[in-house]
């Protein structure tokens, strides 16, 4: 056994809500991941191909729970919880189920590559090529979402949109669990209620865009690597290695998911388990390469195709420019969130030091907003038109937050999930 | 009361504070949108199809019904610059999801902005303008150019609306 000098109490049991929140999010991207295989190798979409492999793991897996049932546990849950989170998600599960993705970018990129992928039962290739101006606009996010909505119009069905009410559900479910086992019941509660009843994350809950799972995939993958040096449970560093790769199949631009493994290594090297970062570097390359390598292999054989060069400098005015402008930005969508992070920076020195993996890796992060935004200034002359995507795109921050905040400052040993 | 509990209690304060916060600002919405659905109970069991011309607007789906009416699938068809007052119908991207197989290729204001012959254009729209608002010094209705006409079908009696066939035999 590693490094345990976090002091947290260690969990033995399996909690079944988690694990069947943990298993959505593992599926959608077993899914995702594999109609792209069947793909890329030129095998057509069709109900056996495609569901074959699925039921091939989950039965498995579901025998496997049935072996272990003695140490499943169905956990008591909050009933203001239950009402206010279920509330929501029936509320959410109303407006997915009834209304068609009918959003602008659902309906230019997301929809319309699902509905081309069911229609060719392929990567419909020559159809998102065909025309010059929009291929590096049709390749710029990964197939991610667009081949759930597919996979769900392969089954039959005629509206995606409920699955973005599921990861809210799951990403709530996961965030509350992995907080009881950290914190007290009543501030695990607290601190899950405010996640839940964010306004953006109800309102992407309710539509067909990336924000929520890249999210969930991003926000999860980063606490259950926390978990992992809490509890130092091998499942918890492969969810992380997993939901990292699967984030990368969501946004592949935005680059977050190198502090992750730039902090793995730096972890893995103080607690001397060199092992672990091969292992985590190969779980999340082995996710995210193939598309990079499609996606490159398909811009190679489009003949004329223009990319804009991108290019870095040092310009210190620009870097004054960008500073009040993404802390403006995030101020005004977090509100009182960041005002906690301020707090925390402010009054947790004793925590910030002995936390060090948390707040390190936020701080990272908050790093990457910063030069992200700032080489997108010295790129594009609209760079400060942004602010919107630029807020929907650091969304994950406020799961870390939270769980920062109730981790630090709330401490409980006691084994309460 | 030590430092940490002063700390805790101000934090405390704050995720309630947000909580409520949260809470207030999500009423609004949440009942609007129960309250667009009470509204459109009839559309409950109708096809999507139906439902994305309620979100998107009836008489954008009307042009679009129009459009797809009047042309082949294989047809390509000229569109206005992406801009207001054409944000849907001068964004090819979102454009095609409703005209799908149809290669949708943007014009400029004033001139076509492409060789027609060459890039076998075979429509080109009549297209007022679907917003009120302009950018780019754009005005409404489009085209401002004149081109080798077959035939012009109207959508409405003030012909902003319509489409043309183009005669590129006389282009030749």
């Amino acid at each position: 056994m590693g490094d345990n000098s976090v002091g947290f109490a260690k969990t033995k049991m399996i909690n079944i809500l988690e694990l069947i929140s943990i298993s959505y999010g593992l599926i959608a991207g077993f899914i995702t991941l594999w109609l792209f295989f069947l793909g890329i190798n030129k095998f057509l979409f069709f109900v056996p191909t495609i569901l074959l492999p699925v039921l091939t793991i989950c039965l498995p897996a579901i025998l496997i729970l049935y072996k272990k049932r003695k140490i499943i546990i169905f956990p008591k849950i909050n009933i203001i919880l239950i009402l206010v989170v279920g509330g929501i998600f029936l509320w959410s599960l109303s407006q997915t189920i009834i209304w068609p993705p009918s959003e602008w970018d659902a309906l230019a990129l997301y929809d319309y590559r699902a509905v081309r992928f069911f229609e060719t039962k392929s990567l419909a290739q020559s159809v998102l090529t065909n025309y010059l101006p929009l291929v590096t606009y049709n390749y710029g996010y990964p197939f991610f979402t667009s081949l759930l909505h597919a996979f769900v119009y392969l089954l039959g069905g005629s509206n995606p949109q409920f699955i973005y009410s599921l990861i809210y559900l799951a990403f709530i479910i996961c965030f509350y669990y992995c907080l009881a086992r950290r914190t007290s019941k009543i501030i695990s509660m607290l601190v899950t209620l405010v996640l839940a009843t964010t306004p953006s994350f109800i309102y992407q809950s309710t539509v067909s865009y990336t924000n929520l799972f890249y999210s969930f995939y991003l926000g999860m993958g980063t606490i259950y690597l926390w978990e992992w040096i809490a509890d130092r449970k091998n499942s918890y560093f492969a969810i992380s290695a997993i939901f990292l790769g699967l984030s990368t199949f969501i946004r592949s631009q935005e680059p977050f998911w190198i502090m992750n493994l730039f902090f793995v290594f730096i972890y893995c090297l103080k607690v001397k388990e060199y092992k672990k970062i091969i292992v985590y570097g190969v779980i999340f390359f082995l996710i995210r390469q193939p598309w990079i390598i499609y996606r490159d292999s398909v811009y190679a054989s489009v003949p004329n195709l223009f990319q804009d060069p991108y290019r870095f400098s040092i310009q210190i005015g620009k870097i004054f420019e960008v500073i009040p402008y993404v802390i403006s930005n995030l101020a005004s969508d977090w509100k009182i969130i960041f005002l906690l992070l301020i707090f925390i920076l402010i009054l947790g020195t004793k925590q910030l030091i002995k936390f060090w993996y948390i707040t390190g890796l936020i701080f990272l992060d908050f790093l990457i907003v910063f030069l992200g935004t700032y080489y997108l200034s010295i790129n594009f002359d609209w760079w400060n038109r942004i602010g919107g995507s630029a807020v929907r795109m650091s969304m994950f921050f406020t799961p870390l937050i939270l769980y920062a905040v109730a981790v630090l400052f709330f401490p409980d040993k006691r084994n309460n999930a | 009361m030590n430092k940490l509990s002063r700390i805790q209690t101000l934090l405390l304060l704050l995720l309630v504070l947000s909580l409520l916060s949260n809470l207030w600002s999500n009423a609004r919405p949440m009942a609007h949108g129960l309250k667009v659905l009470y509204l459109n109970r009839n559309y409950l069991l109708a096809n999507n199809e139906k439902k994305l011309c309620l979100k998107v607007g009836e008489s954008f789906c009307n042009y679009v019904s129009f459009i797809k009416q009047h042309t082949s699938e294989n047809a390509t068809i000229l569109i206005p610059p992406q801009g207001y007052p054409w944000p849907m119908t001068g964004n090819v991207a979102y454009f095609r999801y409703f005209l799908y197989p149809r290669v949708l290729i943007n014009g400029k204001e004033k001139e076509p902005g492409i060789d027609l012959l060459k890039a076998k254009i075979d429509y080109v729209l009549i297209d007022w303008g679907e917003d009120k608002s302009t950018e780019y010094d754009f005005t409404h209705g489009w085209p401002k150019f004149s081109v080798p006409t077959k035939q012009i079908v109207y959508m409405d009696t003030d012909k902003k609306w319509g489409i043309i066939l183009l005669d590129l035999q006389k282009l030749k």
